[in-house]
């Protein structure tokens, strides 16, 4: 894992919730190469590697994105198809953190394939512990494939 | 045996016998009475005899005194054995001698009687006068004794029994030969009629013997046989006639009852018997009296007097029949005449009208009807002949054509037609009677109209039908005049077009809203919610990282910025819940709801965590329900009855199922805080709290949630409660009636055991469920939330 490999990538347009997503994980030292998009095209051109990402090359692929919901210009739910129908994202788990309780957003985030879906706490103690254990888990424990068993 | 009774044989002999006994006997009687006659006779003269010698022979001694002289003249009396006593009485009547002189002279007469003679006794006395010619010197007494005339007696009688006997042995003799002379012939016709009458045959003949009365007997009953014999075959003849007559008014369908001239019945047939309903052992020989309508009961003797005026008439009436219920009759009454041309009695043949007069009354009425009915029809009516010419045209007619009834009469039906329909219908009308089919609503193909008197044509709608009367085609036509129908429709279909229109509009307008309120929902639940979440979290960052600086005051504040976030967001997620349940559609499933309780219980554990709670939790029904909204109901109720029983050092909670009114509902029971009853009414609205938030903590929207999913279920819940005395929850749902509930108790599973877990719990909750206390047991146990998990 190179230094510069970017680890995780959040999708989050409401700048208090990216604060504290950040403040969360660096208290944790979980994640050190964090990108960070503010909407959903922004988050597929980084995946895609597309406009201002375009000199990066799809190998630098996170080893997990957290993904709002409610973005503006790409609803989070349609990012979240994009990657679950290329070959090339599918394999990267997708954890939806959302604010809201919709269920029908939780059927449909299932049916496209996430990895994990959650709402976001309201007390900032649980949303703390959240963020700890998603990061611990898929940055840790999981075992992600290595860049090159990507298949184009 | 009596007399009567005995033989003719026996007879004759016994009468020969009495006689020829009776003749014996009276012979022997007056002979006997006249020997005793003669015989006294002859003792009296013959002693009478003897005492005038004997008189005179005692002069002497009497006129001398001489005692011993007057006793040797009496003993003189020795040669006659029939004198037993004498004596000799002085003129002064005192006995001077007596004979026999040494018997007493207590037996003798104390003095003389007059003289004469009597019999006492069976002893003639003879007192005879002693006198010397000229004066009366005494009285001379005799008595002869008895003997002589009962042997005269015994004598006789033997003779009299010993003829007797002789005679009746020769009678008997005599009698046996006679009687036989006269009773043999008579035996004889006896046996004839004994023949005759047993074996009913009239053929034989008797024999006549003699030309005495017997003979003329026979003579006569032989006439009589051959009498009888021709009856007989004539009366054979007749019977074979009068049998199947008998039969014909036996089987006859129509009463046929017989009557005396008294009007007494004398034969009533089984049909009487049917019609009237009394058998004719009841009838015959009683009058018709209780047969008698009580309107007329003097028409039997009229009926009675004309026929027996020798006229046959014809009535129609009614009768009473044993039942009480009446009978119409159309009767024919006629004399009976005997074949010498006299009355002697009343025949009556009854037929049963009453079925006829109901029909007839029912024609009657039914006709009526039928022009009242045709008379006050909305529709017009037109009948017409085969020549389709109108034969009847209705008030309705009149005014939808414009022409009077008695103008349209007779008219062809094409006057009421537009010229260009007429050869059509013409022919339509002429297909129509000959298919044989008898109605049907005519113009199926193409509109129909109708010309006015005024020329006006108009459309209508018709029916038509067709009877054949007594060969006779009679067409009936119904129309009517849908002028104002077709109007009345046309703007029916311009209003429904304009509606559909409107109701489009408002659909589109309300799924607009709908989407609006969606959209609105959504970023309720998702924009509300991060503020409130970024409030929480940078608070306890100030809390965590700056305490050190803040004042005591600061801090305190900040925990308040925090529990007043903490219950926005409860406000916000039981708001949309609530608006959710507004647009969500039931999944009903079958759910056993005590599964159902069983996980609510899990989901409350951090809520009784440290609490002692005695759970009380009976066997519930499976009920077609919403289960995740069901959830929502039981968490809803069991987390109150949780909370208020926080007091409690003991809380009682209980859950089960029981028939109010009729049907069948599950209650959850606390043995908490209560409430006023005062409030039931409120106790369902959102934002309705009972209790101050420091006390009891909640949204007020719990209870209006559990009573929108019950409404939805198409049941309703209420609540019984005092203050500090608990309160009772009891909901229905649609479907869970009294019998479904008792059907699904005994078919629960789980309760008091893991409950099956139901495909809704697929959450954290059904994680937990290894950790479950069964019901009824104290919860205590903490929630682990696995990575991944919701929060």
């Amino acid at each position: 894992m190179s230094s510069n490999e970017v680890e995780l990538l959040l999708v989050e347009d409401d700048p208090n919730d990216v604060e504290l997503a950040l403040l969360a994980l660096r208290k944790h030292h979980l994640a050190n190469q964090i990108h960070v998009a503010r909407d959903g095209e922004e988050a597929l051109d980084f995946l895609f590697c597309r406009g201002p990402h375009s000199n990066r090359t799809l190998n630098g692929l996170p080893k997990v994105v957290f993904l709002d919901l409610k973005l503006p210009k790409v609803h989070g739910l349609e990012v979240l198809k994009i990657m679950k129908d290329d070959p090339r994202t599918r394999p990267i788990p997708v954890v939806v953190m959302t604010s809201s309780r919709e269920q029908r957003d939780m059927v449909e985030g299932y049916r496209l394939g996430v990895n994990s879906y959650i709402q976001k706490p309201i007390d900032f103690g649980q949303f703390q512990t959240t963020i700890k254990e998603l990061g611990y888990y898929w940055l840790v424990v999981n075992q992600s494939l290595p860049p090159e068993a990507f298949s184009g | 045996m009596a007399f009567q009774d005995q033989s003719i044989k026996r007879k004759a002999m016994t009468v020969m016998m009495l006689t020829a006994m009776a003749v014996l006997v009276l012979s022997a009687i007056a002979y006997t009475i006249q020997d005793l006659v003669n015989y006294r006779q002859n003792l009296v003269r013959s002693l009478s005899g003897s005492a005038a010698v004997l008189a005179d022979n005692s002069v002497a001694p009497l006129a001398l005194k001489d005692g011993a002289a007057a006793r040797a003249s009496l003993a003189s009396l020795r040669a006659d054995p029939r004198i037993v006593a004498a004596a000799l009485y002085d003129n002064q009547g005192n006995l001077f001698a007596h004979y026999p002189a040494k018997e007493p002279t207590s037996a003798l007469p104390s003095s003389p009687e007059r003289p004469g003679y009597r019999f006492e006794a069976g002893h003639l006395m003879i007192f005879h006068p002693v006198t010397d010619g000229t004066q009366r010197l005494g009285t001379l007494y005799l008595k002869s004794g008895h003997y002589p005339l009962y042997v005269r007696l015994r004598l006789f009688g033997g003779i009299v029994l010993l003829v007797l006997v002789g005679s009746i042995i020769v009678a008997l003799v005599i009698a046996n030969v006679l009687q036989r002379r006269i009773t043999d012939p008579v035996l004889a016709l006896a046996e004839m009629a004994k023949v005759v009458s047993e074996r009913g045959d009239y053929s034989v003949c008797a024999n006549k013997t003699s030309r005495d009365e017997i003979g003329a007997l026979t003579d006569a009953f032989n006439r009589m046989l051959s009498r009888i014999e021709e009856q007989t075959e004539a009366l054979s003849r007749n019977e074979k006639g009068l049998s199947l007559m008998a039969a014909i008014v036996e089987s006859s369908d129509e009463a046929i009852i017989g009557k005396d001239l008294d009007g007494k019945v004398v034969s009533w047939n089984a049909a009487a018997e049917r019609m009237f309903g009394y058998r004719a052992e009841e009838m015959i020989g009683q009058s018709m009296t209780p047969l008698l309508a009580p309107d007329r009961p003097e028409e039997e003797m009229h009926i009675l007097e004309e026929a027996k005026q020798g006229r046959t008439r014809h009535y129609e009436t009614a009768r009473r029949r044993k039942d009480g219920r009446s009978v119409a009759l159309s009767l024919v009454v006629s004399p009976i005449r005997s074949a010498a041309g006299e009355i002697v009695g009343v025949s009556s043949i009854a037929q049963d009208i009453t079925e006829k007069k109901l029909a007839d009354f029912e024609l009657q009425e039914s006709r009526a009807g039928l022009s009242a009915i045709i008379g006050s029809a909305m529709d017009a009516i037109i009948s017409v002949d085969a020549d389709q010419r109108v034969t009847v045209f209705n008030q309705a007619a009149e005014k939808m054509f414009g022409w009077p009834a008695a103008k349209a009469m007779g008219e062809p039906l094409d006057r009421f037609i537009p010229a260009r329909f007429r050869e059509m219908h013409r022919r339509h009308v002429e297909e129509f009677g000959r298919t044989g089919v008898t109605s049907r609503a005519m113009g199926d193909l193409q509109p129909l109209s109708g010309l006015r008197a005024n020329g006006e044509e108009f459309p209508i709608e018709a029916s038509i039908s067709h009877i054949e009367i007594s060969g006779q085609h009679v067409y009936t036509v119904i129309l009517r005049d849908i002028t104002e129908r077709k109007r009345s429709e046309d703007e029916v279909l311009r209003l429904n077009a304009e509606l559909e229109q409107r109701v489009e509009q408002r659909t589109q307008e309300l799924t607009a809203a709908n989407k609006e309120l969606e959209s609105f929902t959504y970023s309720v639940a998702h924009d509300l919610r991060a503020p409130l979440r970024h409030l929480d979290a940078f608070s306890r960052i100030l809390q965590d990282e700056f305490s050190a600086e803040l004042p005591q005051e600061a801090q305190h504040f900040l925990e308040n910025i925090r529990a007043s976030t903490t219950r926005m967001s409860d406000l916000v997620d039981d708001l949309l819940n609530l608006a959710r349940l507004g647009r969500q559609e039931l999944k009903r499933l079958r759910t056993p709801l005590g599964s159902l309780v069983e996980q609510v219980l899990a989901d409350l554990k951090r809520e009784t965590e440290g609490r002692t709670i005695d759970w009380r939790i009976e066997p519930l029904p499976a009920i077609e329900c919403d289960s995740g909204l069901m959830k929502q109901v039981f968490t809803n109720l069991l987390s109150n009855a949780v909370k208020y029983t926080r007091p409690r050092a003991q809380a009682v909670i209980e859950i089960g199922c029981r028939r109010v009114n009729g049907d069948t509902a599950v209650f959850v029971r606390d043995n908490g805080v209560g409430f006023n009853m005062k409030y039931a009414d409120k106790l369902f609205g959102v934002f309705q709290r009972f209790h101050r938030t420091e006390e009891f903590e909640g949204t007020g929207v719990g209870l209006a949630t559990v009573d929108r999913i019950i409404r939805k279920h198409g049941g309703h819940i209420w609540a019984e409660a005092a203050v500090d005395q608990g309160a009772t929850f009891y909901f229905t749902v649609a479907g869970m009636g009294p019998e479904q509930g008792a059907a699904k108790l005994s078919s629960l599973a789980g309760i008091g055991g893991v409950p099956p877990q139901a495909p809704e719990a697929r959450s954290a909750e059904a994680l937990e469920q290894s950790a479950s206390d069964p019901a009824g047991g104290i919860l205590k146990t903490s929630a682990v939330k696995p990575p991944g998990g919701p929060a």
